[in-house]
């Protein structure tokens, strides 16, 4: 693979609008350098399901199914190891501490089931998560890279990375200081509702009405829910 | 939210406590925490590069920096100049001065968090703020890979100007962000403002100096 290849790749990751269409490229082009299996996602810490957080899915359909039903991630030295480094590194470079455990071993034995033998995985900045991780996976016994082939790797990462994060709508979910209901509630009095009017409107008690609309004054750090409207409609979380 | 006072050799006089400040924190994350450069026997980091060419923006907190940006005409030397030229094969050194490196970026440790509107994103908006006003066509220079996808996050477009490299166990990669209204749109739209982020004091120096003025000047 010569570099011109890798920022070919960079150029084509501006014009992908879907996330399938950007994982089909990386497939794609990482194919080249002995990869046929990849998967970014946000990396799972204390018992945090892993489904929900990845972003790019182009493992086996299988593996993906029984790494998610056993709960590989948990034991899975790789994953460890991925939320304890900043640093690209080679699966086979885990220290043992966390790859040699007995599950952990039992984890890359299943893989190899599914032609994962050997990977290269590299820990990126999530704004989501703790941080995410790119991992790549070869049906190679140990997976042999130059020192070129790791930089244009590191490169193609980094960028379907940042790719994948401008894809992802933050409108919806990024962070939102309020819940929906919390919304709803400010939503209501802005239109002159008292909580008991609005509890009959929501099908909720007072209290509860109360509730979010003390979570909402918190939220912003404020002390009357008039000063929480005003300041939701202004963020334009609402649109009384 | 932070306010970002922009500092350059005209109104520095302006901020002489400030500025300190500024050189302490950068000691205590280029020093000490990221051990990228040696202590300095009087607890303030410099380097070569803090000359009358740059531009700081302080991010002010209560009255305390706690983040800040470097900018420097890449007209001038500069980092990716004078340390990283081997990192921009695909393009070449940038020697524009419209283009600035924008360097010495931290954020000081209590107000780090995780998420998308804290006092990172804060500074990003205030960088793209004045980019935008002093009318430049890029902003970036070296950093580190980890942290690419934050422009990502912002919904902003970054040039490679060669590959990622390996450098003392970390990894960095040359890369410029193109400025535009579209950026600081994005970006106040997260952080969910309208107003501007920049505190300008005292006299002030437009950051690409124009062919135009220096003719005046020579007349």
């Amino acid at each position: 693979m010569i570099d011109s290849d890798v920022f070919d790749f960079v150029e084509r990751c501006r014009k992908h609008v879907t996330a399938g269409s950007l994982l089909s490229d990386l497939l794609e082009t990482v194919k080249n350098l002995g990869f046929e299996h990849l998967i970014l996602s946000g990396v799972p810490l204390g018992g945090q399901k892993l489904a929900p957080m990845v972003e790019l899915n182009g493992w086996p359909k299988g593996w993906f199914e029984r790494y998610v039903e056993a709960e590989h991630a948990a034991v899975d030295g790789v994953c460890i190891y991925s939320a304890k480094t900043l640093k690209p590194f080679l699966w086979s470079e885990v220290p043992a501490k966390w790859s040699g455990t007995e599950a952990s071993r039992r984890v890359a034995g299943e893989a190899t089931e599914f032609g994962i033998w050997s990977g290269f995985a590299v820990p990126m900045l999530s704004v989501n998560h703790w941080q995410s991780v790119l991992s790549f996976a070869s049906s190679a016994k140990s997976c042999k890279l130059s020192a070129r082939q790791q930089v244009q790797l590191v490169t193609m990462a980094v960028y379907a990375g940042m790719t994948i994060q401008a894809l992802s709508n933050d409108e919806e979910h990024a962070e939102s200081p309020l819940t929906d209901r919390e919304k709803e509630v400010l939503l209501w009095a802005a239109a002159g509702k008292t909580s008991s009017e609005t509890s009959q409107i929501l099908g909720l008690t007072e209290r509860t009405v109360k509730w979010h609309a003390t979570r909402a004054r918190e939220a912003f750090g404020v002390a009357t829910t008039t000063q929480a409207v005003v300041e939701a409609v202004r963020r334009r979380l609402i649109h009384p | 939210m932070i306010t970002a006072h922009v500092v350059n050799a005209q109104n520095k006089h302006l901020y002489e406590n400030e500025f300190d400040e500024f050189l302490r924190r950068r000691h205590d994350f280029f020093v000490h925490q990221k051990h990228w450069r040696p202590p300095s026997p009087d607890g303030r980091e410099r380097d070569q590069f803090d000359t009358d060419a740059a531009t700081y923006l302080l991010g002010l907190e209560d009255g305390h920096v706690v983040t800040s940006a470097r900018l420097i005409p890449t007209s001038e030397p500069h980092m990716v100049s004078e340390v990283f030229p081997h990192m921009c094969e695909k393009s070449g050194v940038p020697r524009r001065p419209d283009w600035a490196e924008w360097t010495r970026t931290f954020v000081v440790p209590d107000k780090r968090r995780t998420g998308l509107r804290g006092t990172l994103t804060q500074l990003c908006c205030a960088v793209m703020e004045y980019a935008l006003d002093e009318g430049l066509s890029a902003v970036g220079g070296v950093q580190e890979t980890y942290f690419m996808p934050h422009h990502g996050a912002l919904k902003w477009r970054a040039e490679p100007l060669g590959m990622a490299r390996e450098q003392d166990g970390e990894w960095y990669i040359v890369a410029y962000i193109e400025v535009n209204e579209a950026a600081l749109a994005s970006v106040r739209k997260i952080l969910g403002i309208e107003h501007s982020l920049l505190v300008r004091r005292g006299r002030q120096r437009p950051f690409v100096q124009k062919t135009s003025d220096i003719i005046e000047v020579a007349l």
